[in-house]
Formats: structure tokens, sequence, C-alpha cells
């Protein structure tokens, strides 16, 4: 029996996706404060819920196709009208749902509404709940608007909108200097990102004349269709029409540098070097916002991005190059980091550069099922572990610091049990999801990667392992130092678990960090076969008519894909346990005070002490980039504020009116029959001028 | 048209106009605007100035009225006669201002009064 | 000779005289040393033009300017010249600035500007321009009360209410400014 039901019916309904939370934090916004606390929550978690139903209402045909008698649905999109239109450019309001961005759409609003049932027991303390959770709505309400839009300009509006909700919710407790700071410089370096990726959709609107992602409906223009429609030699050509014809580029360089802005916006997004410093400070927000914004969601809209637009990325080599090899240095180079940091949420926060730098990478040797999925994945372990780590904020009272934590094993149960689940998911130990997930990145890399110089792939997969390796020691470091032992300090011995709004999300994202295996297991059931006879992982069958463009373009070779897959498996478990057996020698065998020692020796002491400060990234910046800054801006208020707006262009005036005044205040003596005078003399002027030269102007008009 | 080089404009006019020309309305009119301006420029009484107003008002008046026997259109009477209204509006403030100005200040001219306030 | 004076209607032997009369009665209000000759040249002045504006086919606004102006207005101001009562002491000398030296050339300079626009004064540029206007044969009762009023009241109703309700306020103003203390 087949289900009845075509999903083109919600067609028309697709815009109340991102609508419904955006009115609910309007509503919140507006009357939040006369609202009681439980109908805060209804609204906030009602508007969200419902979001979520429509995706997965459009999601189910299209993941269960033999259900539906409407039969396999590759995208449905709806166009609103032309949201503006200048010249030739023209941007419609248009939405539209794939099966890419139908499971990112899921993912937001899955997690999102878990996120804001843990806020509920999370801010149960907090006064200004109301615009907490008007601000967590408005969020979820612009990923939805930025995943689902078919246009690069209206995704750039919901890039803009989470870019906002981040700053509003790192500075939440805007009256904390520090917090209103740490907003401020994700604000800043965003901004930076931004700035390319509205260069990219330039660069894009000049090559191609359309912002559009894909066709809909009646077709019209889109990149998509102009890259189908790309001859092979057409990227040696000279562009010849379009304002880049001046710069006399061929295709393929106006390509790459488009890609390479757009990836500017991406990296600023999701946080990879240099631009990455942004995110570690922004754990100043409310731990939920940190699991939401800064692990799950907002920070993987780059990687969405690089994905959507594969098939661009996929006809520059370059590009693709510069992916993949920012990803592997940020990989590692964040992983690094995280093995030296002792905040907690720190830890977390670097983990997460690290493994978008897993995901980038994966983009940039055109691993494009496997970065997504890994988004996917990483969405869930990365929010379960950021909202045990809230519980143990909670339960510890605002204490971050994992030295003086430990032994909460005994003390919260659940905390505990989930939190090692999802470490084991990203640390990569089978069978959870992450050993699918990141470990099909690096086989890919290491097996099949087409893209660019075949050097770079290798070379990142190599740097990918050794980040796996340090993925799996601080993971591990993470866990035995706040979870196993003895509590070292009085906040950790009298932890105590919270309510079931903590542990229910806890759970979910537990139970779903271990279920998603299934998508990503090339044996698992339901698992496709190909008819070459290879196992193809559900995910990668799902997404398939995605990626298909850029595939073809890239040329991948389904086969060589699955050499040495056993192979790669037994790296990547042999590269989690040593990182988990070091991490346990360390941690929990005092093994770190056997090493004391080495730490005092000169080359370890300075190296530790490199990493321990985050290699100074943050000074150069200050110093390269924040300084320099400063001084114009010092310089500009005092020579252009001053001087030339409040002296002159505002005080000049002033003066110039007070002199004048003084001048003709002779000419103002209250005689009337002077101004009378004036007057008849002026009006007389004004005939003869209109005499004189009238009847040339009265001709001049058309008259005859 | 035909070029227009007649000895006597006069005697042309007629062949144009079954009366007295336009011309000679707007003249008139204009030399009526042009005493009563000369009026309120050097004449420092007050009533002499607001009846030399009234004669600009009548010079206008004219002007309205030759108009509309040209074109045959009555608006410039109706224009004419609204002047009129506006014309004792002004007048019964005008004369209030100086019977007040009278009392207050004790004179009527204007160039007594320069302080821009009563 | 002849054909000139046949060609010279009632409207002619009428309006030159009349508008010789008007000017004179406009210089006499200017000239006038007291305000009261003034006031009466000035209704002699509108009398005449009354007679213009008859002439020119304007019958009922011709009657409206004996009615309101050389009645009413003029009333007006006489009644307040009564009441200021201006002996030649209150009048005072005559002043010459300036700027009244100036403005009054002006002001003259005014007519010959008019002049030489109306191509009385054929100067290179002497455009003869609204002569070429033809005139438009006069309809039956054009300028009665029954086709003004008519106008008036169907087509121009909302100004017409519009200065009536302009009158009230004067009245009330100059009640208000003759009166109260300023």
């Amino acid at each position: 029996m087949k289900i009845d039901w075509d999903v083109k019916t919600i067609e028309d309904s697709l815009f109340l996706i991102p609508l419904l939370p955006l009115l609910g934090a309007a509503a919140l916004g507006l009357f939040g404060r006369r609202l009681r606390r439980p109908d805060v929550h209804l609204i906030a978690c009602g508007t969200v819920a419902t979001a979520g139903l429509l995706v997965a209402l459009i999601l189910l045909p299209m993941a269960f196709p033999v259900l539906f008698a409407s039969g396999p649905v590759v995208s449905i999109g709806s166009t609103l009208g032309t949201w503006f239109s200048a010249g030739g450019i023209s941007v419609a309001a248009s939405l539209f749902v794939d099966h890419l961005n139908a499971v990112l759409a899921l993912v937001v609003s899955g997690v999102g509404l878990l996120i804001h049932v843990y806020s509920i027991e999370y801010m149960a303390e907090e006064k200004d709940y109301a615009r907490y959770f008007a601000y967590l709505n408005l969020f979820v309400g612009f990923m939805l608007l930025l995943v689902l839009a078919n246009d690069l300009v209206l995704m750039f509006v919901g890039w803009e909108g989470v870019g906002l909700c981040s700053y509003l919710l790192i500075g939440f407790w805007y009256d904390d200097d520090a917090k209103a700071l740490a907003g401020r410089k994700a604000f800043v370096v965003n901004r930076v990102g931004d700035f390319g990726f509205l260069l990219g959709i330039f660069t894009l609107l000049a090559l191609f004349g359309t912002t559009s992602i894909q066709p809909l409906g009646t077709g019209g223009d889109s990149l998509a269709g102009a890259v189908r429609a790309f001859g092979p030699g057409r990227l040696g050509a000279v562009v010849s029409s379009g304002p880049l014809a001046a710069l006399g580029l061929t295709y393929g360089h106006a390509i790459t540098l488009a890609c390479l802005f757009l990836f500017l916006g991406a990296a600023g997004k999701s946080a990879q070097f240099p631009l990455y410093v942004w995110l570690p400070d922004a754990m100043a927000g409310p731990t939920p916002v940190s699991a939401l914004i800064h692990a799950a969601t907002m920070v993987t809209a780059g990687v969405y991005l690089l994905a959507r637009l594969s098939f661009l990325f996929a006809l520059s080599t370059t590009a693709m190059a510069m992916v993949a090899a920012v990803g592997a240095f940020t990989a590692l180079f964040a992983a690094l980091l995280a093995c030296a940091q002792n905040d907690l949420k720190k830890v977390l926060a670097y983990s997460t550069v690290s493994q978008l730098g897993f995901m980038v990478l994966a983009a940039g040797v055109g691993a494009w099922w496997q970065a997504v999925f890994h988004l996917v994945t990483h969405a869930f372990f990365k929010a379960c572990l950021f909202l045990g780590a809230g519980s143990v904020i909670l339960a510890c009272h605002h204490q971050q610091d994992i030295r003086k934590l430990g032994g909460l094993r005994r003390r919260m149960k659940s905390t505990s049990a989930t939190f090692l689940i999802a470490t084991l998911a990203i640390t990569g130990v089978a069978p959870l999801s992450g050993f699918f997930s990141k470990d099909a990145i690096l086989h890919f890399a290491h097996a099949a990667a087409p893209a660019g110089p075949a050097g770079v792939a290798h070379l990142a997969w190599i740097v990918g392992t050794l980040a796996a390796l340090g993925t799996a020691f601080y993971m591990f470091r993470l866990y035995f130092l706040v979870f196993e032992g003895e509590p070292r300090s009085e906040q950790a011995a009298h932890a105590t678990e919270r309510g079931l709004a903590v542990t229910i999300p806890l759970w979910i994202l537990g139970a779903l960090s271990v279920v998603a295996v299934v998508w990503g297991w090339p044996w698992a059931p339901f698992a496709m076969t190909t008819r070459s006879g290879l196992r193809e992982p559900l995910f990668q069958n799902f997404t398939s008519p995605v990626f298909g463009l850029a595939n073809r373009i890239l040329g991948v070779d389904p086969a060589a894909a699955h050499q040495g897959l056993l192979g790669a498996m037994a790296l990547a478990l042999a590269v989690a346990w040593a990182g988990l057996g070091a991490a346990w020698w360390l941690y929990r065998r005092g093994g770190i005070a056997k090493l004391a020692p080495l730490f005092e020796r000169r080359p370890v002491r300075w190296i530790h002490a490199l990493v321990a400060h985050k290699f100074y990234v943050d000074e150069v910046f200050h110093f390269a980039l924040v300084l320099p800054l400063r001084a114009v801006a010092t310089l500009a208020f005092h020579l252009v504020d001053r001087r030339a707006i409040d002296g002159f262009l505002v005080h000049g005036p002033a003066r110039v009116t007070g002199w004048a005044g003084r001048a003709l205040r002779y000419l103002q003596n209250g005689d009337l029959q002077r101004y009378a005078a004036v007057m008849a003399i002026g009006a007389v002027v004004t005939v003869a001028f209109v005499l004189s030269v009238g009847k040339d102007l009265f001709q001049l008009f058309g008259g005859n | 048209m035909p070029s227009l080089p007649s000895p006597s404009l006069l005697t042309l006019a007629a062949t144009f106009a079954p009366g007295v020309i336009l011309e000679h309305y707007l003249l008139l009119a204009a030399i009526l605007f042009a005493i009563g301006m000369l009026g309120v420029v050097t004449r420092r009484n007050a009533l002499t100035m607001f009846m030399s107003i009234e004669l600009m008002l009548n010079a206008a008046n004219l002007t309205f009225l030759a108009f509309a026997r040209v074109h045959a259109d009555l608006s410039g009477h109706v224009t004419a006669i609204l002047v009129m209204a506006v014309a004792a509006a002004e007048a019964a403030v005008g004369l209030a201002i100086v019977i007040a100005l009278q009392r207050v200040r004790g004179t009527t001219n204007v160039d007594e009064v320069r302080t821009l306030k009563l | 000779m002849s054909s000139f004076l046949a060609s010279l209607t009632l409207e002619h032997w009428l309006f030159y005289p009349l508008a010789l009369l008007t000017i004179a009665g406009a210089l006499g209000v200017v000239l006038a040393r007291n305000p009261l000759y003034g006031a009466l040249s000035l209704i002699s002045t509108f009398f005449f033009l009354a007679a213009i504006f008859i002439l020119a086919g304007a019958h009922f606004v011709g009657i409206l300017q004996i009615i309101v102006y050389a009645g009413a207005i003029m009333v007006l101001f006489l009644m307040a010249i009564m009441l200021l009562a201006l002996d030649a002491k209150a009048l005072g000398r005559r002043r010459v600035t300036l700027f009244k030296l100036v403005g009054g050339l002006f002001s003259v300079g005014l007519v010959g500007l008019a002049l030489s626009f109306l191509g009385l004064r054929q100067g290179a540029r002497g455009p003869i321009m609204w002569i070429r206007i033809p005139y438009q044969k006069l309809p039956e009762g054009f300028g009665s009360v029954a086709a003004v009023g008519d106008l008036l009241f169907r087509e121009h109703l909302l100004q017409l209410e519009a200065v009536s309700l302009l009158l009230l306020v004067a009245i009330v103003g100059a009640v208000a400014v003759a009166k109260g203390k300023i």
C-alpha cells in the first residue's frame, strides 16, 4: 500500500518554515515581558516544532519514495515573487528543498527544538528569559532561511541574520564587559568573512548574471543551469561580456576568484584559520547557545555553502586545493590547541573548530556527502557534548575549569553516560557515527581524491589523520578529567543531576549519535548496492542527486573510492584507540606526573607554552590588526571627527550664520517702507528679467 | 500670422479686436499698479499705504477681467470677486491694526514704528 | 483719417476718457497729503474703474466694485480716518529717503517696462505677442449675475466657501485686534 500524498501540495507553504520561528521571535520580542513563563516556552518550542514538522513532511517522501504513490521527489521549490530588481539584476524571494537542505533543515529545527527544551531548565533562573527565547527563535528562523534559500542574496540575508543572533546571544549577558566584547569580536571577525561572501556573490553576478542557485519550475537563469551548460573548453575562454570583460580573465580564473571569495565567507562563518579566533570567545554566551549556534548549526553554514555550490567549486582546482589545505590545517591546528585548554567549553570550542576543519577538508577534496554527513553527525554529538557541558556547569555552579572538576560520573549518571557516548562518537571509535563520517572523509581524501594536485589531497589525509589522533586525545583528556577520578573542588563534590528537561535532550542526542551510524555504514541494512556491485551508504545514496553535477565535473571514480576501505577503517580505529590510550595513561594512570620532569626541559616547555597560549594568534591579530586600526580610528577621531566634522561641518555653518546675522542685521531695521521699496525693486527687476528673456523661455518650452 | 509692419498699431489692432485692444487694458492696469506701488513706497501714512494697496489689487482685477473678455471665459470674473473678498478681509484687519497702532503708539506713520513689535 | 474714426466704437470713446480719469484719481490717492482726500479720490477711482469693468463686459463685477469697494470698503476707510482724527501735526512732514527715491523710480520704471512689452514702443525685440490672441466672441449674457453666479456656485463653490470663512476670520480678527490689548 502506498501513501497517496504528493509533497508538492506543501510547496506553497514552504515559506512558513522560516516564517514560523521568525513570527515566534517577533511575538516574544514584542510581548515577551507580559507573557507568563510557560507561554513563552510554548511559543518558542511550538513554532520551532511546527517548522520541524513541516520539514519532516517534505523529507519523508524524499527518504522513503517507496512508500509514496508520487514516486521519488528530487526537489521542491516555491517563489514568492521578485524580491527586488535593479537594472539587469533580479533577485527572487524563492525557497527550495532538495535532499541536501532538507536534511540540514531537519537538523536545524530538530536540534533547535531539543535545545529549546533544554534551555527551559538551563535558563530557569534567568529573568530575561523572553529575550533569550526571542533571540533563539530568531536564530532558528534565519538559519532555516539560510538553508532553504534558493538565491545567494536571500541566503545572505539568513547568513547575516544568524550572525546577528550569534552576536546577540554571545553578548546575552551584556552587562558583563568581557561577554559583550566577545560578542563584538565574533561580529567583527565575521564581517571579514561576510565581505568575502558578498564579493563572491558580486563576482558570480558579474559572471553569470544571476544569483539563483537551482532552476525552479519554469526555469530561468540559475548558477546550476549555467554550470550545466558549461562546455568543457569553456573554462579557458576569456570572459568577453559583462562587467568582468574589462579584466581579461578567463572563465576559469573568474570562477576561481568567485570560489575563493565565497570560501572566505565560509571560513569566517565556519571558523577556519585564520578567522577561527571568534569561536572560542563565543563561549561567553549561554551554553545551550554554544551548543546550537556555535557547534551544531550556524558554524556549519560555511560547510553548507561549500556543499551547496559544490558544482561551482568542482570547476576550480585551485579553489578546491585551497579549501582542502585550509581545512586540514585548521583541523590539526585546533586539535593541538584543544589539548592545552583547561576550560571545559573552550576545549569543546576548539574541538568544534577542528571538526569544522574536517568538513572543509572534505569539501576541498570532493568528499561532498561525507562533509555533509559529518556535519550532521557532528551536530548530534557536539550538541550532546555541549549540553552535557552545560549540565556539568549547572551542577557545579559555573565551575568550568576541568582541573577543578572530576569524579562526576558517580554523581551525574545521565550526563556522564551521554557524554561518553558522544566522546566515543567524535573520537571515531567504531561503531559510532563519527567513525563513519570523519573517517570516511579521511579515507576518501586518501583513496579517491581527484581534485587539485594529488599532493594536496594526500597531505590533507596525513594532516587529517594526525588531527584525528589529536581529537581522540583531547576528547578523552576532557572526559577523564571531568568525569573520572576524584572531585578536585567543592562544587564538583556536590554536583547533582538536573531534571528531565536536561536529560531527555541529552539522551536523544546521544541516541542519535549512535543511530546515525546506519546512514554512513556501507553494510548497514537498507544500504544500496550499486550496479557495479559497490555498497553505497544510505546517506551517499540519499544525497547523490545533489552532488551528481559536481561529481560528474570532478570525474570521481566510485570504484576507487572503495579501494582500501577496510585498511582505512583499521587505521582509523588504531588512531582512535591510540589517542584514547594516551589520554588514559596520562590522565587516568598518573602519566602526567611522570612526564612532569620532561615539561621542565626547555624545548618542551617552550612548545607547551606556545600551545597553551594558542600560538599567540590572538596577540598577533592584536598587534597586526587591532592596534593599527585603533590608531587609525584615534587619528580619524581627532582629525576627521573633531576637526573636520565637528569643527568645520558642525560649528562652521553655525559660525557663518552668526557672522551673516551680525552683518545683515543692519538691513533688518524695522522700517516697513524700506522693505516695501526693496520688494518693489525686486519685483520690477524680476518683471524686467522675465520680459527680456521671457519670450525665449516661452519658445523654449514649446510656445509659439 | 502675417508680419505686422503697419504704421498705426491702433488701426491694426482694430482688425483683431472689436473694441479697445487688450494692450490698452493691460497698460492701464500697469499704470494703476505702478501708482499703487509708488504710494506704498513713498507715503509714510499707514492709511494711505493701505489705499495704495487697494489700488494695486484693483489693477490686478483689471487684468483678470481684460483677459476674461479676450478668452470669453468667466473664470477671470470669479477670481476678481474672490480678490475683492480678500481685499475686504485685508482692509478690515489692516484698519484694526492701524487703530490699535494709533492707540498704543499714538501714530499712524509707519516710519515711526520700527521695532518690529507693537 | 476718416476710416480710422469710423473704426472707433463706443467702447473706444468711453474707455480712454475713463482711463485718464482713473489714473488721475489714482494719482490723487498717492499725492493727497490728507488721507481723507486720498480716500475720496480713491472712491472716484473705483467708480471710474467700475465703468471700465462694465465696458470690458464684466457687468456683475463692475456692480460689485461699486457696492463692495466704493461702498463697504471705502466706508470702512472713512470710519477709520474719522476715528483717528488725523491733523497736520500727526501726519508729519514729508521725508525723502534714498530707498523711497529708488523705490519710486523703479515703480515708475514699471510703466516703461509695460510700454516696451506691450509693443507700443517698437524696439528690435518688441514682442507683439498678445495681440495675436484672437478675441473670442462673447456669448449671450457674458458677465451677467446669472452667468457668474452659476460658475461661482457650480464650479468654484469650495473657493467661495473658503473665502467666506476667511471673511468670518477677518471679522473676528479685526474685533480682537482693535479691542484687545496687544
